[in-house]
Formats: structure tokens, C-alpha cells, sequence
């Protein structure tokens, strides 16, 4: 009989106890999966934002950039409302085999390359099928000039690495290196 | 009844910082697009991030000193490198660095393991195809080389005309028309050094290294988790990337193509790798890999196989110990060797 009333009749302090431990327990197995999923998650950082093109503004320069960098077109992007947004150059670079006329779009701070686009290529049929490729030109956006950087692959790639693959964009990344250091040594632009 | 409680919370606390804890470790990656004229990617795993930023910075700079040395089309200043021993064909012996040497000694080697097919002075030949390729690609004219060019310049691609002296540092070719083309071995090589300087320098235990297509794995993933290697597809336009996967632990894995460097004359394509015995690109198959626990030798090899008929280089390679192939034949099926499928 006592122990029956023993059951029946538990202290609030216990079922108090009891409660917590059930909703701790919860939160943390919860908790715990969260961390679990975002320690998995790639952490790619994104430098710069999308700077919009509503329009441009020609930057001037010299026979001396054009040589020296490869510079054959140069402008400020704008935003609608005339505030400007970031560079915009066409640069080229004669790589190993031929030579490479590129647009790309910096964002303010002169390093973080917004967009790229290879207007002109004369490369090999495979890497000229390549380097015009939406997939090849997007990997550049969001990249810090120069393009020598450290990123974290995504997740879910099928194989860890490609034996026998070919990309050279040498000539892609002399021409967009040749802007950035355009800018880099241009203040005031 | 408390005392059980707070066992079952402390035991579903531990399990849940459990269930955190079990994943792979993060990867770290960095892409270097100035060396060798191609991309070299290196991914590690359960390296810290800050300890990271100043590795890979230490590692380009290794890089590329192997870069200036090895470069036959380039010379930089304060360096005597393979252009400078090119362009001192016939002359005074070059000093040259120890890491020129210890490649070219390999080179030497290699010719002789692989009766010849590996030859690291063909560059008079090699250098004739190369400049064709290049026109074409250029808008040029498509044209092959002049036969008669090329068997005058077969002439001079003798072993023996490459004189090394490890002793004194110096290099000589002592025929002015003969080149060195490092091309077969080097990308290999300098893989292979790579692998020993990550780890007896960074402690490095879980690394992949691609060197333009050329990889080279330290450990795996994991101590238990293999790195999944593709094989390239040499159809490039097609939606598969690669034809088979292997899972490679402390292995490298390379590739030999007909798709990697070509050009096309009329609507038949002349690919880069050169057989010396035809003196003309080789079409036995579309591409070869190799599999073995040596980056320099992967190099040699694949470059080897690809010179025979896939028959020959299938028992080529099964006399090789601790080394596998898988050819890709021109209608796109697969010849193995006899243990390649442990890797699938």
C-alpha cells in the first residue's frame, strides 16, 4: 500500500526534475543534429555581393596600360541611380597557344571578380569548349584577384579529384590578373 | 530515481556531442593556376584552417621554384634551368640545381626501364610536332610536320648524348641538335616530391594532389575512407565526366589522352604523345591510366602503355609489381590488367 502510494503520488520537485531532463535531453539530441549538419556543410565564404550593371562610366587610360596590362576597355559600373557599383574591364592575355579577350566585372573593393565572361578565344577545340562554358566562366564569380586562392569544395561532388583532366586557363587568368592589377595600381578611378 | 535520471541525461548528452562529432573531417583546398601550365588543385583533410593559410602559401612558392627549373620555354633570371641546358646544346657543361639532376637522372632511367618509349631527349622531335600544334591552334595553317624534318631531327635524340655529373652539378647535351623534353615525366615527378614535402614538412597525413590531371594521394580521406579518383572521360563533350571511379589510399593515378593536347589536320585529329618509333602521334587507344604507389613512375608508365597496342600494354603492365592500368580503346571499351579491379 505505501509503495503504491510511493508511485502514485511523486513529489513536484521530482516531476519537475524529470521534466527538465526530458526537455534537455531533447534540445540537445536536436541541437546536436543541427551542429551535425552545419559541421558538414561546406563552409564557402562569398566575398562581395552582385553588383548590378544599369550603367557605366568609361575610365581613361594609357598606351602604356593597354600594354602593360592588357587593358583594351575600362568603366565604372553604375547602378540606377548613377552610384557606382564596381570595374568593369576587357583585358587579354596571349596564353601558351593563343590569345584570350576577357570581361570582367570587379566589385568596389578591386578584387572580388563579380563576373566573368571570355569574349574571345582562339584556344584548342577542347579548351575552347571549355573556357566558353557557362560552368567554366561561373567558377570565377565570387574568386578574390589574383587568382591564385584557397576555396572549400562543395559537397556532393562525385569523386574527389579527375585524373587526365586538361584545364589550362592560363590566358583566362593573365587576362583577369591584368586587370586587377590595373586596378590595384590606379587610385582615385 | 534521481541518480537514474541523471545517468540517462548525462549518457543521451554524450551521445548527442557524439553525433556531432561523426563526420569527415573539413577539407581544405587550394588551386594554383601558375605552375606547370595547368591547374594543380591540393585538398587536405584534418588540417587547421589558419594553420592552412600559410602552408599553401609555402607550398606554391615550392611549386614554382619547380616550375622556373623545369620550364623548357622559359628562362628566368639568376636561374639556369632545362631551357638554359637546351640552349647551351653542344657547349660547356651548365650548373645547373641538384632538382634538375635528380629529374634528369630519373629520365635516364626511365628510357631504359621502358626500352626507350619514354625518352626525355626527343625534344627535336617533339619540338617539330609542338610547333605545327601550335600554328594551327593559333588560326595557322593545320599542317604536319615535314617527314624528312622529322627524321633528321631522330638523329639527334640519343640518351647518351645527356651528360650529367651529380658530383659537379653540371648538365650537358653534347649534341647542339639535340633538346630535352621533360614533358612524359615531369608533371609526375614534381607530384611525387610534392607528396614527400607535405608530409615530412607540414605533417600532412590526408592529402589529394592534382598536378594538371596528374594525382597523387597521401593516406586516404580518412584513416578508413578511401579518396574516389574519376577517370576522364576522352569523349570531353559528354555529360559523364569520367568512365570508371577508383578508391585509391596512398596511391597516384594518371592519366595518358589523345583529348589532352591535339590538333586536328583535315578531320583526323594528331594528338601529343609521340610514338619515336613512327615518329608520329600514337593511336592505340584514346587514353591509358595508371595506378601505382609512385606519382613519377605513374607518369612513366602511362606514358609507355600508351605508345603499344592495348594488348602488349596490358602485359606490360602485369609484369610491373604494385602497378595497374585500364586502357580506354577507340570504340570506348575498357581493357584491364589483372588486378586494376581492386580499385573499383
Amino acid at each position: 500500500m505505501n509503495q503504491q502510494n510511493h508511485r502514485r503520488y511523486r513529489s513536484p520537485s521530482r516531476l519537475l526534475a524529470i521534466l527538465l531532463m526530458v526537455v534537455a535531453s531533447v534540445a540537445v539530441i536536436l541541437l546536436s543534429g543541427v551542429w551535425y549538419n552545419t559541421a558538414r556543410q561546406p563552409q564557402l565564404t562569398v566575398h562581395g555581393t552582385s553588383t548590378p550593371v544599369e550603367g557605366t562610366r568609361p575610365i581613361p587610360f594609357t598606351q602604356e596600360d593597354a600594354e602593360a596590362y592588357g587593358l583594351e576597355a575600362a568603366s565604372r559600373t553604375l547602378d540606377a541611380s548613377g552610384t557606382p557599383t564596381g570595374y568593369l574591364l576587357i583585358t587579354a592575355a596571349t596564353g601558351y597557344r593563343s590569345r584570350i579577350r576577357v570581361q570582367t566585372v570587379f566589385a568596389e573593393d578591386r578584387r572580388t571578380v563579380v563576373s566573368l565572361r571570355v569574349l574571345y578565344q582562339q584556344e584548342t577545340e577542347y579548351l575552347g569548349t571549355r573556357i566558353t562554358g557557362e560552368e567554366f566562366q561561373a567558377q570565377f564569380a565570387g574568386r578574390l584577384a589574383p587568382l591564385r586562392l584557397w576555396t572549400v569544395p562543395g559537397e556532393g561532388s562525385p569523386v574527389d579529384g579527375l585524373s587526365g583532366s586538361t584545364v589550362s586557363s592560363q590566358a583566362v587568368v593573365k587576362a583577369v590578373n591584368g586587370g586587377y592589377r590595373f586596378l590595384q595600381q590606379h587610385d582615385g578611378l | 530515481m534521481l541518480k537514474r535520471a541523471l545517468c540517462v541525461l548525462c549518457s543521451l548528452l554524450l551521445a548527442g556531442g557524439m553525433a556531432g562529432c561523426a563526420s569527415t573531417p573539413e577539407v581544405r583546398t587550394v588551386t594554383y593556376m601558375d605552375a606547370f601550365d595547368t591547374v594543380t588543385t591540393v585538398s587536405v583533410y584534418g588540417v587547421d584552417e589558419s594553420a592552412f593559410a600559410s602552408q599553401q602559401e609555402q607550398l606554391h612558392d615550392w611549386l614554382m621554384e619547380y616550375h622556373r627549373l623545369y620550364d623548357i620555354y622559359h628562362t628566368y633570371e639568376g636561374v639556369n634551368n632545362l631551357k638554359t641546358v637546351n640552349d647551351t646544346a653542344g657547349g660547356q657543361p651548365v650548373v645547373t640545381d641538384a632538382r634538375i639532376i635528380d629529374l634528369l637522372t630519373y629520365g635516364k632511367h626511365a628510357y631504359e626501364r621502358t626500352g626507350g618509349r619514354v625518352n626525355i631527349m626527343a625534344g627535336s622531335v617533339l619540338a617539330l610536332w609542338h610547333e605545327c600544334r601550335t600554328q594551327a591552334l593559333e588560326g595557322g595553317a593545320a599542317t604536319l610536320p615535314d617527314t624528312a624534318a622529322l627524321q633528321r631531327a631522330a638523329g639527334h635524340t640519343a640518351m647518351t648524348s645527356l651528360s650529367l655529373d651529380a658530383k659537379a652539378g653540371t648538365v650537358c647535351i653534347t649534341d647542339p641538335d639535340a633538346r630535352l623534353d621533360v614533358g612524359a615525366i615531369a608533371k609526375g615527378y614534381v607530384a611525387e616530391q610534392a607528396a614527400r614535402y607535405v608530409q615530412e614538412t607540414f605533417g600532412w597525413k590526408h592529402v589529394l594532389l592534382n598536378v594538371g590531371g596528374n594525382i597523387r594521394t597521401v593516406g586516404g580521406k580518412t584513416a578508413d575512407i578511401p579518396f574516389t579518383v574519376g577517370i576522364q572521360n576522352p569523349d570531353l563533350t559528354a555529360a559523364q565526366a569520367y568512365v570508371a571511379t577508383v578508391k585509391v589510399t596512398d596511391r597516384a593515378v594518371v592519366t595518358s589522352g589523345d583529348y589532352q593536347r591535339y590538333y586536328t589536320v583535315g578531320d583526323r585529329r594528331y594528338a601529343h604523345i609521340i610514338d619515336m618509333d613512327t615518329l608520329y602521334p600514337a593511336t592505340y587507344m584514346q587514353a591509358v591510366t595508371v595506378v601505382c604507389g609512385d606519382s613519377a613512375q605513374a607518369d612513366e608508365l602511362s606514358t609507355a602503355l600508351f605508345v603499344m597496342p592495348a594488348e602488349q600494354a596490358i602485359a606490360y603492365i602485369n609484369a610491373v609489381p604494385d602497378a595497374e592500368a585500364v586502357c580506354i580503346l577507340a570504340d570506348g571499351s575498357l581493357r584491364y590488367s589483372a588486378g586494376f579491379e581492386e580499385y573499383l
